[in-house]
């Protein structure tokens, strides 16, 4: 971005790289599904117009932003790599798409996802799976599988994705990039197609803690016009990322290391570690009994409000029906929302998971009032490869660190860790209500001594 | 055999934007999808925006307007109620928990207040949609199956609807009103009646329901417990075979809005600036202004014509006001099948008139003529009366010239004054004044017809 | 897959999971992450999205030359 203000590089010529980028990269990869290419000329011809006439640039100025097909752009196609949304034109801008604009960034396309976002392996598109550009032939992980693909090959500088059980960190890992599950309320879900509403946010994805916190600084904020965003002082990200990290308190549950199912990830994670202890850090050790039963409530909360959300994909206003075309993974939501929430099975199945999401909640804010932050693997083990066949419940079994973020409200970073195999690993940090800041700090110290070593 | 009704009603509240998204409420006034936008129309990722602070107000005021409690100092959920339909674009109506409980009308229980999100306009028999009406904030009434007859049902949402009326809350436009009825009959299963629109509509479909339910229990068949719709054209209730209506709602908290608390200060103060009951209204009518009962009641029916009266009596001698608003007024607005606040009648207008006729200047047959065009048009009757020269004519000569004329065109009639039949000489009298374009006295034309004709 | 095999499938899934949180002692239900409430507008100005009936004509399956949306006719009526 310095490039482009300082003129070294026009916003015109960054955009026609990546375009170039795209069509070459993303036959292979499958990231992208729509793209804005006039779109995205023209705005970045108009940048270009404003940094020669010394008017001032929005933060984001010139830089290639990709937009995961579940949030509204008006005019271009927002499928959620859905046949059944497949004609279904954006008819407004999402309240994050409007700050991307209003800050300068250009918005290059939508990307690819599982279906509905109901998935976190990026296979169940309508559009064809993504391919993992860091360890190709495994999945890229999801479901912001095409944001996170885009962004580790190169193809995008910046993404934003949504996370509902893990759907932002889960590729991050799987695609060794940087990615932020933000506090529930922070940034604004307008314009967001729902997976399940209590749950979901939209949040950033760069190759660099930088990139991450800069675009999370341009979407995070109250927004009037919907109930959910908090009424919060924006913090300058990017600004006090820099700051070192002595004192920090690390959580670590024992049950972290005995529900991760690769042993390999648990050894690195404990290596970053021992990194970030190096840098000031201090280990404490926090007790989370009932992380395994935050897996089974988040499912259980997410068909039934699956159920609801899905409720006017009725094809009669725009799109299909959902039930005559979509996968089959999101009609298994929808089915079994529709069961557990009729009246006579609702207090055994919805009404408990409920109730066991304050008992994860509870125990989650209890736990930081021993550590700043919780560290743990992403995933308990690593990504498949295509092909592999998967039961329902292998596959929500990728999702066992990341949806207690979610069923707390809570937010949580990964950043990249090494590789097994060829394949990236991701450090997750949870971080209290709010406390985004600290986990670009702790993200950020890690990420400038791994580069300082190599 | 005893009948069980219960009604749930809904009654559009009058703000001006819509419950979760500020597109406005007129939706009569401007042609299809217009009042429009993402959130009404349920595009996908649209999320409400936060509900309308007035809407939840009228609410209060009108659960306190019919004795209700009101909930306070507890969460109040917006509910996601759940059904397929093509009016509803999201798939689920947003319906609030009880805002206000236990009420009574007339007698009548009232069980439960909601506040609710109207769905759009389908045509069933078109087929098509119109979405200008998604959104706009209800009321939700269900009473406990009180009432006892087609008759009781109108007579209960007669007063409900006058409630409403001076609630001030409510639109003021006719046909907002929507009743679903349920009846069941000894010996029967409940049945649910759909798609209600006006009083007079309940009133038939239950008469339709009774004779129906009563003819099948008498050939000792099964009354099943179903929903029916109304059609208004036939006047026939007819079973909805839509499954989902019949179905679960599942309902849940809308994880998009956050449940309402409502202050019980809060409500203090809304019940400290609830405007007057009609019931007290009309009390205080008869002893404020000394008008008859019957006068009072009549100009309470409707809270504009109350207001317009209550103008009025500040200039114009109470009774008189009364008598005018009651008989005149009533006749025009009666003939044109409208309500006194879709008038363009003002107060000024009224006494400006009352004025005329009181001093003389018009003739009451033409005060009346006058007040049909003053409900249409906000026109100054004094005005009117230069325009188009219609004060009471005084000159003899052209008094004499209009008699004259009368009974040279009508002989007949001449013929049977002289011969007895005394109404005749009404129908002359109306001769003139149709000549005199109602500007004479029609006492001194009798007069001087009877001093003209002298048997 | 059939609609009736995932079904047969889904009901072991949550029969499962529902196993597994079967002794969570807790009564409070947590439906929102955030404890706030009454978020509410005060009513205002009514806005005319202009360009909106247009954008949604234009992907709606089927419309009438007035602007309606045109869906199915109803079945009771028919
Ligand atoms: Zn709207």
């Amino acid at each position: 971005m310095e490039q482009i203000k300082s003129r070294k590089l026009t916003a015109i010529e960054n955009t026609e790289a990546a375009l170039a980028r795209i069509k070459n990269l993303n036959p292979k990869i499958n990231a992208f599904i729509e793209l804005n290419e006039k779109g995205a000329l023209d705005t970045a011809k108009w940048i270009d117009e404003k940094i020669k006439q010394g008017k001032k640039v929005g933060k984001l100025a010139g830089l290639i932003v990709a937009v995961k097909s579940n949030i509204n752009v008006t005019g271009l196609h927002i499928t959620c790599a859905s046949k059944t949304l497949e004609d279904y034109v954006g008819t407004f801008d999402a309240a994050v798409v409007q700050r991307i604009k209003s800050e300068d960034g250009i918005i290059i396309g939508m990307t690819n996802m599982d279906e509905f976002a109901a998935g976190s392996s990026g296979e169940t598109s309508a559009w064809g799976p993504t391919d993992n550009p860091s360890a190709l032939g495994h999945i890229p992980g999801g479901s912001s599988s095409g944001s996170a693909a885009a962004v580790a090959v190169g193809i995008c500088d910046l993404a934003i994705g949504s996370d509902t059980g893990g759907s932002i960190r889960n590729p991050a890992s799987h695609c060794g990039i940087v990615g932020l599950k933000p506090t529930y309320g922070l940034v604004p879900r307008h314009g967001l197609i729902d997976l399940a509403m209590s749950l979901d946010q939209i949040g950033p994805m760069a190759r660099d803690v930088y990139g991450c916190a800069l675009l999370l600084e341009v979407i995070a904020g109250y927004n009037p016009r919907e109930c959910t965003t908090l009424k919060v002082d924006l913090k300058d990200f990017t600004k006090k990322v820099g700051a070192d990290i002595k004192g920090l308190k690390i959580g670590i549950a024992p049950q972290y290391e005995e529900v991760t199912v690769d042993k390999k990830i648990y050894q690195k994670i404990e290596r970053a570690i021992e990194i970030l202890k190096d840098l000031g850090a201090r280990v404490v050790q926090v007790n989370l009994p009932n992380l395994k039963r935050a897996l089974p409530a988040y499912y259980l909360i997410n068909y039934v409000e699956f159920f609801s959300a899905t409720r006017r994909f009725d094809g009669r206003r725009y799109g299909k029906r959902i039930e005559d075309v979509c996968g089959e993974e999101v009609l298994r939501r929808i089915l079994l929302g529709s069961y557990i929430s009729q009246k006579e099975y609702r207090g055994k199945y919805y009404h408990k998971a409920i109730k066991t999401r304050s008992v994860i909640k509870h125990e989650t804010l209890e736990a930081f009032k021993q550590a700043d932050v919780l560290i743990s693997p992403t995933v308990p083990k690593l990504p498949h490869k295509f092909g592999a066949k998967l039961t329902p419940f292998e596959m929500y079994g990728y999702d066992l660190f990341t949806v207690p973020t979610n069923l707390s409200g809570i937010c949580a970073g990964v950043v990249p860790v090494g590789k097994i195999d060829g394949i990236p690993i991701g450090l997750q940090i949870q971080g209290k209500p709010l406390d985004e800041l600290t986990i670009f700090k702790i993200m950020e110290a890690y990420e400038k001594s791994t580069r300082e070593l190599s | 055999m005893e009948v069980l009704i219960g009604l749930e009603i809904h009654e559009q509240i009058n703000t001006k934007s819509k419950l979760y998204c500020d597109c406005p409420t007129n939706y009569r006034d401007v042609s299809p999808n217009t009042n429009v936008c993402e959130i009404c129309t349920g595009c996908p990722g649209a999320k409400p925006m936060p509900p309308n602070q007035d809407a939840l107000d009228a609410v209060i005021a009108i659960s306190l307007m019919l004795d209700c409690e009101v909930l306070t100092n507890r969460p109040v959920y917006i509910q996601r109620k759940h059904y397929d339909y093509p009016d509803l674009p999201s798939g689920y109506q947003r319906t609030s928990l009880p805002i206000g409980i236990n009420g009574k009308v007339n007698g009548t229980r009232i069980r439960e207040v909601h506040m609710e999100e109207d769905p759009g306009q389908y045509d069933p028999v078109s087929g098509i949609v119109d979405y200008n009406r998604s959104g706009v904030p209800l009321v939700e009434i269900t009473t406990e199956p009180d009432l006892r007859s087609p008759e009781e049902a109108r007579l209960f949402l007669r007063a409900l609807y006058r409630i409403l009326d001076f609630s001030g809350k409510a639109r003021e436009e006719p046909g907002t009103l929507r009743v679903d009825a349920n009846i069941s009959m000894a010996g029967g299963a409940r049945v649910e009646i759909k798609n209600i629109n006006s009083v007079k509509g309940v009133y038939r479909a239950l008469k339709y329901e009774i004779t129906r339910q009563k003819s099948l229990l008498t050939r000792g068949e099964a009354v099943r417990r179903e929903t029916r719709a109304y059609l208004e054209s036939q006047m026939i209730t007819v079973p909805m075979r839509t499954k989902e209506l019949e179905a679960d709602y599942r309902y849940i908290p809308d994880p998009d809005i956050f449940p309402l608390v409502i202050d019980s200060n809060k409500v203090e103060a809304i019940k400290a600036s609830l405007p007057e009951a009609p019931h007290m209204r009309e009390k205080r009518l008869i002893q404020q202004y000394g008008i008859a009962p019957l006068h009072a009641k009549v100009l309470t029916s409707e809270l504009a014509l109350a207001d317009l009266f209550e103008a009025v009596a500040k200039k114009i001698d109470p009774k008189i006001a009364a008598l005018w608003l009651r008989d005149k007024l009533k006749n025009v607005l009666n003939y044109y099948g409208i309500r006194c606040a879709e008038s363009l009648l003002i107060p000024e207008h009224m006494i400006e008139l009352l004025k005329l006729v009181q001093s003389g200047s018009i003739t009451p047959e033409t005060g009346e003529k006058l007040l049909q065009r003053m409900v249409k048009e906000p026109v100054s009757p004094l005005k009117l009366v230069e325009e188009l020269k219609l004060t009471k004519i005084v000159e003899e000569k052209l008094l004499e010239e209009a008699i004259t004329k009368a009974i040279a065109q009508n002989p007949q009639a001449v013929k049977d004054y002289l011969s007895g039949k005394s109404e005749a000489l009404n129908f002359l009298m109306g001769r003139v004044m149709k000549i005199t374009q109602s500007r004479a006295d029609s006492k001194v034309v009798i007069q001087l017809l009877k001093q003209k004709l002298k048997r | 897959m059939k609609r009736e095999e995932i079904e047969k499938r889904g009901e072991e899934l949550i029969k499962e999971f529902s196993e597994a949180i079967a002794d969570v002692k807790e009564e409070v239900e947590t439906y929102y992450v955030s404890e706030l409430v009454n978020v509410v507008r005060i009513d205002s100005e009514p806005v005319q999205k202009k360009d909106f009936k247009d954008k949604m004509l234009k992907i709606a399956p089927s419309v009438d030359e007035e602007g309606n949306i045109r869906v199915e006719i109803g079945k009771w009526v028919g």
